[in-house]
């Protein structure tokens, strides 16, 4: 399974797999990462639509979280034999969120790093020629 | 602190190009600058090739692809002293754009009689 768009983030890419138990961090934006649901556990009918799950998050580590710091959220994929009670009846996949007190969650090492908006105070040249490569600069403050 | 990258290139020189940055690549921020393209200019002429030392001679320079949405500020003829040994600094002087296949240099002083400049 691959956690959309984490492939794009500081973190690298980020694949689970069912059996799998995993951890990993979100940061507080403006557009949080986080499901409209965020409680509860989000449970998907097959594998094959793992990569179309929405990470579950509880509503403390959404809304508390200070600027440019890494919050631990976890989230577990039961396995597929999983024998309590809110494992699917066939090869399904659970995500829950960190109310979810009844999973064992070991740390996958992976950080998701938060960052600042970046203001960008000038930009120049303002022009150039159409084959493109001219050097833009642009000057400004948050660029890491 | 800065950020620097290559244009990429666009055949558009009518409308600018609003500038976007990204950390992540996947959300983007709005700069609230522009980047405008513009052709290549093709010089052909200049016209007239005499003026006076102390300068002041309208010079209209012919060729395609003149630009009126360019920075004034930063078109510029540059005069250049050609064929003999003194040294004289460059001189830069506001272009000014008359049409596409038009735009004008005052010359500068400076330079002595009988001295070719490159413009």
């Amino acid at each position: 399974m691959q956690i959309p768009g984490l492939n794009q983030t500081y973190g690298g890419a980020n694949g689970v797999s069912l059996g799998e138990e995993i951890s990993f961090s979100v940061y507080n934006d403006t557009k949080p990462v986080v499901a409209a649901d965020t409680t509860g556990t989000r449970r998907l009918q097959s594998e094959d639509q793992a990569d179309k799950v929405d990470v579950v998050l509880n509503a403390a580590s959404n809304s508390t979280a200070p600027a440019n710091a890494t919050t631990p959220i976890q989230a577990a994929v039961q396995p597929k034999n999983a024998t309590n009670a809110t494992q699917p009846k066939s090869n399904k996949l659970v995500m829950a969120s960190t109310a979810a007190k009844n999973f064992k969650f070991t740390n996958s090492n992976t950080e998701f790093k938060t960052y600042k908006q970046p203001v960008v105070k000038k930009a120049f040249p303002n022009m150039g020629l159409t084959e493109g490569g001219t050097l833009l600069e642009l000057s400004g403050a948050w660029f890491d | 602190m800065r950020i620097v990258c290559k244009t990429p290139p666009n055949d558009n020189i009518i409308a600018a190009q609003p500038i976007y940055v990204s950390l992540n690549g996947v959300n983007w921020a709005d700069t609230g600058f522009t980047f405008s393209y513009y052709m290549q200019p093709i010089l052909t002429g200049l016209s007239p090739k005499f003026g006076t030392m102390s300068g002041g001679t309208e010079i209209l320079i012919a060729g395609l692809h003149f630009s009126n949405i360019t920075d004034p500020e930063f078109v510029k003829c540059k005069f250049t002293l050609i064929g003999t040994g003194r040294k004289a600094s460059q001189k830069f002087i506001p272009a000014i754009y008359k049409d596409q296949q038009t735009m004008m240099c005052v010359s500068p002083n400076g330079f002595f009689g009988g001295e070719a400049v490159n413009v």
